[in-house]
């Protein structure tokens, strides 16, 4: 009887463990299972090369570029402390600073560690050479952006830095993994998505270790797509060497389709530096003047106010104005840059001395309303829509808006400061070279921009706008702007050229006494047949017929002389 | 002679001797698998102890098993003697003192003292047949105590809680009073936490570790979660010999000696688990209708002791590699890997066939 008792307990204790393994085995299977090949089975993500970047001619303006990077796997290693010790008398470098690239880079016990990067190839075959003494150490191959120009893309191009928590919350669903390169500004992150490509992965075997057993999967990097663009590295070179860390912008421009030649804002930084000094830097490096910077015109303006001023015959062609180096509007007095005056003044010649008495009397007769109305056709007040981030709209008053936002009348004085653009009106140096584009297309405006090609994709045409100005006006002007630099009393002489014809526009804006005023020159060459167009600013650079007509002058030299050969 | 051999095959229990056989060439499978990566001494040292338990198995199945418990005594001082070696000379392995050297042999005293203790228990209980009273439920619990404690010390925590169901079968079956034996257990019960402290901090972690294993997943923990893993994720059919990844890739520890059925649950699945389950079973149902069969009061207490051996290992062994029992250090009877236990099960079996046949 007792025998049946105690067997009858075993019976008990065996459909237990029984029951027990058929939960385990067939109820949680799959769960299990799924454990079990986590357990064993590691991704590793391999990383896609970068889209190279080139100029409208293909040479290559950013790439990537190798270098060796010592890694640790933590679970390899026998000890971590004592091998980075080790490595931190071949590598030169303090131990404490590999420790905190250690615990910075650690994830995973199994995924390699990086503890320096850009490490000389000598160090590198050393530590490759003791790796059995080292066990989970390894040197490998990485890869970092190259920027062949230096400093002088950096506005364009932009730069990349590993992606952010903010972005990466925002691009996660893109496919964006942590510790991603990301384009940052520029053609880098406006285009970050085409560049970067389509990581590839492995799915690797590994045993307790963490050890590779056996590739199970792999799947290729797709490489991101390359990129050209419509500038030019020669001339942006030439710029950025002619700017020589000055204050200011310059854009180059086709006229006919909005190419940009060359864009530049200066001073510059180097995109693959840290950014934290250039942050802190004197003269904002990190700011693109080209197309975040917002400034008064000055006297680039007289060109639109001209133009309004013929369109909407406030002047005929043959309207004569006395200059006698002073005007009078209302109870305020407006004086010429001539004190002596410039006796009497036809727009040709208004526009080659930049007479501000001719374009206050033309633009009194034209009135605020149109003057405004030509600005914006002119693009002013919007954004040209280039492929570069932080772009401003500037900015265009008007009657109304000075009624609502500022509660006051608009005086005569508005509209006279209006027409030789000093006053509200705020513009970007790539808006003043869009505008000189339009003078010297027959009138229309153009979207300037840089992206050419984009793998096997052409970008489209630019869009266009027809401002609609008769020809006959347009020549009056241009036939201003070649004086400008071919007349001996043009305030743009020192641009003259034996290489090529220019015509242009000086523009030197007052700011405040005794601070030196900004400084403008826009136009376009060859004078007959526009080819390029251009704009040069220099924040207090002075007066516009000088620093910035030289850097223009020697610009589109070495691009005709260019053009010849 | 001639007549007795005729005998012999007329009464051995050839379904127990061919469950026994059964689980040992499904054990040599597993353990192959397991360890076939490293070297060809597992099986080789495994196939040589089972020839010498063969050896002791055909000796015991000719003598009469009453013989043998006359013994009891004297297999008793021998084991104490053996354990009191192991505590001052024994060889540490794992952070435990179990085992004595050989030459190339490793003999674990503690193994042996299971079964030697279990017929002392049974010469001293046949030899009381008359007088059930407590004095000799007192003495019994004397004779068990003593080696309890010297394999506790070593420490070896499975073996020695191994003797406290035996001790309780054997009294049960004896004929004691159940309510002297609910006496013990009570009194036990309400000394156990004084046990606490007296155990090491490596064991005491494994139980915290059996009711959490998440707390330490890289110590302690480790061994279950992987084991429980590999048998969960083996599925109705498993992954096939060799085809384990859990076993392959080396995240089972143990796994040629206590973890063995791990190693079995995943790559033969719950097919395979259960029919190995089935075998320890029926093992000990055979044991039991032997115990059933005869006369005589001490083939019945040997009998029902062996069962509760072979059982016990078995059932407690699967439960913790199923993280289903804390892990205490026992093996599955004659599939680990280790030449003390398979011997030494290979001798209870022998017993069995000897009280078969000798009925």
């Amino acid at each position: 009887m007792r025998t049946k008792i105690l067997q009858g307990l075993f019976t008990i204790l065996f459909i237990l463990v029984g029951t027990w393994l058929y939960y385990l085995q067939i109820i949680k299977g799959s769960y299990y299972n799924n454990l079990s090949s986590k357990n064993s089975i590691r991704l590793l993500n391999i990383t896609a090369s970068r889209g190279n970047i080139y100029d409208r001619s293909g040479n290559i303006i950013s790439g990537n570029k190798l270098s060796f990077g010592v890694f640790i796997v933590p679970q390899e290693a026998d000890d971590i402390e004592a091998e980075i010790t080790r490595l931190s008398g071949v590598l030169g470098v303090s131990k404490s600073l590999l420790e905190r690239n250690y615990k910075r880079n650690k994830t995973a016990s199994f995924a390699p560690c990086e503890l320096l990067k850009n490490v000389p190839k000598k160090a590198a075959i050393l530590i490759e050479e003791s790796r059995f003494d080292m066990p989970g150490v390894l040197v490998k191959e990485i890869s970092s952006r190259k920027y062949y120009y230096g400093e002088a893309f950096s506005h364009v191009i932009g730069y990349v830095g590993e992606i952010g928590q903010l972005e990466l919350e925002l691009l996660k669903p893109y496919g964006y993994n942590v510790k991603d390169l990301i384009g940052k500004d520029g053609v880098e992150r406006f285009c970050d998505s085409v560049l970067r490509g389509k990581d590839g992965g492995m799915q690797i075997q590994v045993d307790n270790r963490g050890r590779q057993v056996k590739v199970m999967s792999y799947r290729r990097p797709k490489s991101g797509r390359d990129i050209y663009l419509t500038l030019d590295a020669g001339l942006q070179k030439t710029v950025y060497n002619l700017l020589n860390g000055q204050r200011g912008a310059a854009v180059f421009m086709d006229p006919e389709n909005g190419e940009i030649f060359s864009l530049l804002s200066s001073p510059s930084y180097d995109p693959e530096a840290s950014l934290l000094s250039a942050m802190r830097a004197e003269g904002a490096p990190l700011l693109n003047r080209a197309v975040m910077g917002a400034y008064p015109p000055g006297s680039i303006f007289k060109l639109v106010t001209g133009l309004a001023a013929l369109e909407s015959k406030g002047v005929r062609p043959g309207t004569d104005f006395l200059c006698p180096g002073k005007i009078n509007i209302g109870r305020d007095e407006l004086s010429c840059w001539n004190k002596d005056g410039h006796g009497s003044v036809d727009m040709e010649k208004a526009i080659a001395w930049s007479c501000n008495v001719y374009f206050c009397h033309a633009g009194l007769l034209t009135g605020a309303d149109k003057i405004t109305e030509y600005a914006r056709l002119f693009g002013y007040g919007r954004k040209t829509g280039v492929e570069l981030f932080g772009e401003y709209s500037g900015f265009v008053p008007s009657k109304e808006w000075k009624k609502a936002e500022r509660k006051e009348i608009w005086y005569p004085g508005d509209t006279a400061n209006f027409s030789i653009g000093q006053g509200y009106l705020m513009i970007t140096p790539l808006q003043a070279a869009r505008m000189v584009s339009a003078i010297a297309n027959g009138g229309i405006l153009v979207e300037p921009h840089i992206l050419k090609r984009v793998g096997d994709t052409y970008t489209p045409g630019a869009k266009t706008e027809n401002i609609n100005i008769s020809k006959e006006y347009l020549d009056i002007v241009k036939r201003g702007m070649r004086k400008v630099v071919e007349d001996p009393d043009g305030t743009g002489s020192r641009a003259l050229s034996r290489i090529v014809s220019i015509s242009a526009k000086t523009g030197t804006v007052q700011i405040s006494p005794g601070i030196a005023p900004h400084a403008w020159f826009v136009g376009f060459a060859p004078s007959e047949n526009p080819k390029i167009c251009f704009a040069v600013f220099l924040e207090n650079g002075g007066s516009g017929g000088d620093a910035p007509a030289e850097i223009a002058k020697q610009a589109l030299e070495y691009w005709f002389k260019r053009q010849e050969r | 002679m001639l007549e007795l051999k005729k005998n012999k095959f007329k009464n051995i229990d050839w379904v127990l001797l061919g469950a026994g056989a059964a689980i040992f060439i499904a054990g040599l499978s597993f353990l192959y698998s397991a360890t076939y990566t490293k070297n060809m001494d597992f099986i080789v040292k495994q196939v040589a102890w089972f020839l010498i338990g063969s050896l002791f198995f055909i000796i015991i199945i000719n003598i009469n098993y009453r013989k043998i418990v006359s013994f009891g005594y004297v297999f008793y001082f021998f084991s104490l003697i053996l354990l009191l070696i192991v505590v001052f000379f024994g060889s540490k392995r794992l952070g435990a003192q179990r085992w004595l050297e050989l030459g190339s042999f490793n003999l674990q005293p503690s193994e042996f003292a299971k079964l030697f203790i279990t017929l002392a228990l049974i010469q001293y209980l046949t030899g009381h047949k008359a007088d059930k009273g407590f004095k000799s439920i007192a003495t019994a619990f004397f004779i068990m105590i003593v080696p309890f404690a010297l394999i506790i010390v070593q420490p070896d925590l499975g073996t020695a809680l191994m003797l406290v169901p035996v001790f309780f079968a054997l009294l049960y079956i004896w004929g004691a009073r159940v309510k002297h034996l609910f006496i013990i257990i009570g009194s036990g019960l309400a000394l156990s936490p004084l046990g606490w402290f007296l155990l090491k901090d490596y064991q005491k972690d494994r139980i915290m570790v059996f009711m959490n294993p998440d707390i330490d997943p890289l110590g302690a923990g480790y061994t279950v979660i992987q084991s429980r893993i590999a048998i969960g994720s083996g599925g109705i059919f498993g992954k096939g010999w060799f085809g384990g990844t859990q076993n392959q890739l080396n995240f089972l520890t143990e796994r040629h000696t206590d973890f063995i059925f791990s190693v079995a649950g995943e790559e033969w699945g719950f097919a395979g688990g259960i029919i190995l389950i089935a075998l320890y079973y029926i093992l000990v149902k055979r044991a039991f209708e032997i115990a059933r069969k005869t006369d005589d009061p001490c083939g019945v207490l040997v009998a029902c002791g062996m069962a509760t051996i072979i059982g016990i290992q078995a059932v407690v062994n699967i439960s913790m590699t199923m993280g289903f029992m804390p892990v205490v250090g026992l093996p599955l009877p004659l599939a680990s890997y280790g030449g003390s236990s398979l011997l030494v099960t290979m001798i209870e079996i022998g017993l069995l066939e000897s009280i078969a046949i000798h009925r």
